[in-house]
């Protein structure tokens, strides 16, 4: 009998009992959907942290306390801190960078007269707007005369601004954050949350005026800093820049070995979220393939009792003479149609549950083609494993015992 | 019609491919199609050793009409199974249209089933969920045959035992005879040289195993050879011929028909 034939009657019999059929290949649908959504979610994050890490920009260097060993270690020991005049003197003496900006974050209750909130309070420098890529909205940025004079002026995200002052313009108006008055000279254009933080919602004052005015001198070498962000040349120039920082870090912490701070990029922070998404894609991928198998045993669950249950026309079959193959094939072909059917339907079903994840989360939408080449064929092929089993049973009865049964 | 002419003979004329085209040599002996060897079929072993079959002779010529009775447990059913290659001998030599098929390998016994041996079986064996001319396409599948082809011969097949008007009914659409006439069709539509039918009227009435049994002298008449399994005497008699099994052997191997008629039941022993 060839292929197109037995297809055909293949599909007969799977429709002439279809509720049996629609059951089976639920099992496939089921774990092709989660594979596919798994998956899909996976890439979906994947993306999202890449966007996130992107528009750090490509050539913005991180200088955080602390080395990394001490971090990974969870050593207590506090590592010398990083300093405003660290910062200064990268951006005079290094070269190859063209802004620094030093960064220092503290929480705290803002208010405008009686409306309040407790937010970020972030200390910076003038090159912000440059190194992180902001821009000012309203008004204008902190200057290094602010920073110079610790003047109480401060520059508000757009969410703050709208939830301190409504529809009122923010420019020229008092606030008080923990008790201490400021005036607003500027309102940041609108970005979203960036690695965890939301300029969006906080308050930047000059990070002189956060240690003079909020927080206080903490450490014994000047203003400390939570972090300095630099901006290379350009991205050609990421790798002599980070040569140069670390060793001008390095002479003025006077350390030789062991660095007591620690740079990364863009590049490496990409690379690490790229290692961590893609552990977890292929861990949810391995925790849905577990789905996608027990589908499988199902189908072999299934057509082992229709194996059973078809005896006599197996037995009927074998006399009007089909061979071995003839059988064999005829329930591989089943087994077969089922899955990969099974398999079509749950990659429409998981790509579904995708888009509806994509639209409730931030996550992107993200179905790639070879995702679902992928699952359709194994779903496929699973068929095919297993329905070998009872496939084979099924050829090797003996026609006069399957005949007999009743 | 003689049982018995030389072995020369045989070997001579029995590959013919269809040994019926010489029916109309009235002076020439029939060729055998089936011939059994000291066939001995024995399932078991030792303690638990069961012998269907103990070296049984046996010969049917071709375009014969011929029933195998006898009690059960004879071995007339193993005897059906074996002629129908459904089945090999555990020794002995089985020729069935000049062929030895006692050691052909299963995959060559389906091919002489699919092209040479029609089945009609007490229980119809129809598939439910396929109509009545898709349950006579069914044999043709086996045998290669193309889609247009096979519902014109499924058709004709039917036609032929008076179901042309009931093609696209499904098994539970027709009564049990109906049920008999489409499995007799499609054990026709292959044009098989034998038509082997086990207790085909079995499971039905009076009236309907007249038409079946009216089809099957109809089917021998046009040349085709037929050996059925029956415990009616009522039936066998309408046969030319009676071969008789009991414990496992042939007990009589042309018992005239016409002997049955004294018989009210299945003679035992």
């Amino acid at each position: 009998m060839d292929f197109a034939e037995s297809l055909r009657m293949a599909t007969k019999t799977l429709s002439a009992n279809k509720l049996r059929s629609g059951l089976t290949m639920l099992g496939i649908i089921i774990g092709n959907a989660s594979v596919i959504a798994m998956i899909g979610i996976g890439e979906g994050a994947q993306k999202f942290v890449n966007a996130q890490l992107q528009s750090l920009g490509p050539n913005v260097l991180f200088i955080v306390p602390g080395s990394q060993e001490a971090r990974q270690l969870g050593d207590l020991d506090v590592p010398r801190n990083l300093v405003l005049a660290d910062a200064e003197a990268l951006a005079t003496q290094v070269p190859s960078i063209s802004a620094v900006a030093a960064e220092k974050t503290t929480q705290g209750l803002v208010n405008y007269r009686n409306r309040n909130t407790n937010t970020s309070i972030v200390g910076t420098t003038e090159d912000f707007l440059t190194v992180r890529s902001f821009e000012i909205a309203q008004g204008r940025f902190l200057s290094n005369l602010d920073q110079r004079s610790n003047s109480s002026v401060v520059v508000i995200g757009d969410t703050l601004a709208d939830t301190l002052f409504d529809k009122e313009s923010p420019l020229g108006k008092q606030i008080r954050i923990k008790g201490i008055t400021f005036e607003v000279i500027g309102v940041l254009q609108k970005k979203g949350s960036n690695l965890g933080l939301n300029y969006d919602d906080a308050v930047m004052v000059s990070i002189t005026t956060l240690a003079s005015r909020i927080v206080g001198r903490t450490s014994p070498y000047g203003i400390d800093v939570g972090f300095i962000s630099i901006s290379a040349d350009s991205p050609e120039a990421m790798e002599t820049a980070e040569f140069q920082v670390t060793n001008l870090l390095r002479l003025r912490h006077g350390t030789t070995d062991g660095d007591d701070f620690y740079i990364s990029s863009q590049e490496t922070l990409l690379t690490i979220a790229d290692t961590v998404t893609g552990a977890l894609t292929l861990m949810l991928a391995a925790i849905a393939s577990i789905s996608l198998f027990v589908g499988g045993i199902g189908i072999m669950n299934i057509m082992l009792v229709s194996v059973r249950e078809r005896t006599q026309e197996i037995g009927l079959r074998k006399a009007i003479g089909a061979n071995q193959k003839d059988i064999l094939t005829q329930f591989l072909i089943e087994a077969v149609i089922l899955s990969a059917i099974g398999g079509l339907v749950g990659t429409a079903v998981g790509g579904g549950g995708i888009f509806l994840i994509a639209a409730l989360s931030p996550f992107e939408a993200s179905v790639s083609a070879s995702a679902v080449i992928v699952a359709v064929g194994v779903s496929g092929s699973i068929g095919l494993f297993f329905g070998v089993v009872p496939a084979r049973q099924a050829a090797k009865l003996d026609p006069i015992v399957a005949l007999r049964s009743a | 019609m003689s049982l018995y002419f030389s072995v020369k003979w045989r070997h001579t004329c029995s590959h013919h491919p269809n040994p019926i085209h010489h029916s109309h040599v009235l002076s020439f002996p029939m060729p055998s199609l089936i011939q059994f060897k000291q066939i001995t079929k024995v399932y078991g072993t030792g303690n638990t050793e069961v012998r269907a079959l103990w070296n049984v002779d046996m010969t049917i010529d071709s375009g014969e009409y011929c029933s195998i009775m006898g009690p059960s447990g004879s071995g007339k059913s193993t005897a059906m199974n074996m002629i129908g290659c459904l089945d090999q001998p555990t020794s002995g030599e089985y020729l069935f249209d000049g062929q030895d098929v006692a050691k052909l390998p299963e995959n060559e016994l389906a091919h002489i089933r699919n092209r040479k041996i029609g089945f009609v079986f007490q229980q119809f064996h129809l598939l439910s969920h396929l109509t009545a001319l898709e349950n006579v396409e069914q044999p043709m599948m086996y045998a290669g045959v193309r889609s247009a082809e096979r519902k014109r011969r499924s058709a004709e097949a039917l036609e032929r035992v008076g179901l042309g008007n009931r093609i696209n009914n499904r098994p539970n659409q027709l009564s049990g005879g109906q049920q008999q006439r489409v499995a007799i069709a499609r054990a026709i539509v292959n044009k098989p040289l034998l038509l082997l039918a086990d207790e085909p009227t079995g499971a039905l009435d009076t009236q309907t195993t007249q038409d079946v049994i009216d089809i099957f002298s109809e089917l021998n008449a046009s040349g085709i050879t037929v050996v059925m399994v029956t415990h009616e005497p009522e039936v066998a008699r309408l046969t030319n011929r009676v071969i008789w099994f009991r414990d496992g052997e042939v007990l009589n191997p042309h018992l005239d028909p016409s002997n049955l008629g004294s018989m009210t039941a299945v003679p035992i022993g």
